[in-house]
């Protein structure tokens, strides 16, 4: 009835409807007719029943991750053994060495850090083969990047860095999950800040806006992605830093995805990188 | 005394490397790079490589040792016994010890 008093049409329109108590998911197309003479006849709606569509998406999205967790598994050993290596000596040298102070200080130096890498692997791990479901909500996006900044600033090596920020707002309010996109913007600003090696650089934020979308851009004068590398970046357990997952960038294309965004990569190998990350104002859940 | 070279990338197993070995042997450690023109200035008695560097290719590395320095035993470490192992015996390495390893595995001759 809407539909014919307000002379609209539908394009596609998704919604879910209980039939026996089982929910069905229905896309809708519907539109007015008329006479010669512009009087409105009557409307045509046509549902249709995607729940099978729906169910096979799912399907899709479920083999696409454990395809993932396929390349994952492989790289597991990797990651682990080779903290393995500083454990299994310095804990079999223990007993005979325990007296030696050197030792004990090496000991310290070094097994406690590879238990720790260990660790967050499989933190990282958990986050990005079992994701929470994402919660949206209206979040003012300029204190989402500053309370990240404020974090960012405890980090090593962080001291010589001027962060850099242009905002054109000083609140922007989007549709988003609020402690999913902290965790994005946190592995971009870490990789900026792993990217300066130690040394003074500038990371610029950047924060724009169009009519429907919000634009991030973190950029860095570090050392840059090789070439080579570029194609590689988005691939789980990839990684040039010596302590590196190899999980950060995989885990942030996730979270723009989920959130119907899209991330764009620039890189030069000794000059910096820009990473863009544009997400839609609106996010419809579900 | 003879001077083992450990060529590999990560700390914490060029630390373990260093404890292990230390009452034996000199060592010294590198992180590898291609075109080395440093490691046959060192002139190593042995030299142990880690396969799994990611900024270099391991087998490269190896090729490269074993035609400059042919007399020098070269050690590797792999990620597992495997395709890669039977590959490397086969270029003429000395040993493939898989990690992570015993102490004794790598300190008895």
């Amino acid at each position: 009835m809407n539909l014919l008093t307000q002379d609209k049409e539908i394009r596609n329109a998704e919604g879910h409807l209980t039939v026996d108590g089982k929910l069905v998911s229905l896309r809708t197309n519907g539109s007015t007719f008329h006479s010669a003479d512009g009087i409105p006849l009557g409307a045509q709606l046509i549902f249709s029943d995607i729940s099978l569509l729906r169910i096979l998406q799912s399907q899709l999205e479920r083999n696409k991750r454990l395809a993932s967790l396929g390349i994952l598994a492989a790289g597991i050993a990797h990651e682990i053994r080779n903290p393995l290596v500083a454990l299994k000596t310095f804990s079999q040298l223990l007993p005979e060495k325990f007296r030696d102070d050197e030792f004990r200080a090496n000991y310290i130096k070094v097994v406690i850090p590879e238990i720790e890498r260990i660790d967050s692997l499989v933190e990282q791990l958990l986050i990005f083969a079992r994701p929470r479901p994402v919660r949206m909500e209206n979040m003012d996006l300029v204190s989402i990047i500053e309370s990240t900044l404020v974090l960012i600033r405890t980090q090593a090596g962080s001291d010589e860095i001027s962060f850099v920020k242009n905002y054109n707002r000083e609140h922007i309010e989007i549709n988003a999950d609020p402690e999913k996109i902290k965790q994005a913007l946190w592995n971009l600003l870490l990789n900026s800040v792993d990217a300066l090696q130690n040394r003074s650089g500038i990371i610029k934020i950047g924060l724009s806006s169009t009519d429907e979308n919000v634009l991030i851009s973190i950029e860095d004068n570090g050392c840059g992605i090789s070439e080579e590398n570029m194609n590689k970046i988005f691939d789980p357990l990839f990684s040039t830093k010596p302590s590196g997952t190899g999980l950060g960038l995989p885990i942030v294309n996730e979270i723009i995805a989920q959130h119907n965004g899209r991330i764009n990569i620039e890189s030069k190998e000794g000059v910096g990188t820009k990473v863009t990350v544009i997400l839609p104002f609106n996010n419809r859940t579900g | 005394m003879k001077y083992i070279l450990i060529l590999v990338e990560e700390n914490g197993i060029a630390n373990a490397l260093k404890v292990l070995l230390r009452e034996n042997y000199f060592t010294g450690v590198e992180v590898p790079v291609r075109g080395f023109q440093s490691i046959i200035e060192r002139k190593p008695d042995i030299i142990i490589i880690d396969s799994s560097c990611r900024n270099v290719s391991g087998y490269e590395i190896v090729e490269e040792i074993l035609r400059r320095l042919p007399d020098v035993p070269l050690i590797v470490l792999v990620d597992s016994y495997g395709a890669a192992a039977r590959r490397l015996m086969n270029m003429g390495v000395y040993d493939v010890i898989e990690k992570p390893f015993d102490p004794e595995r790598l300190i008895t001759p």
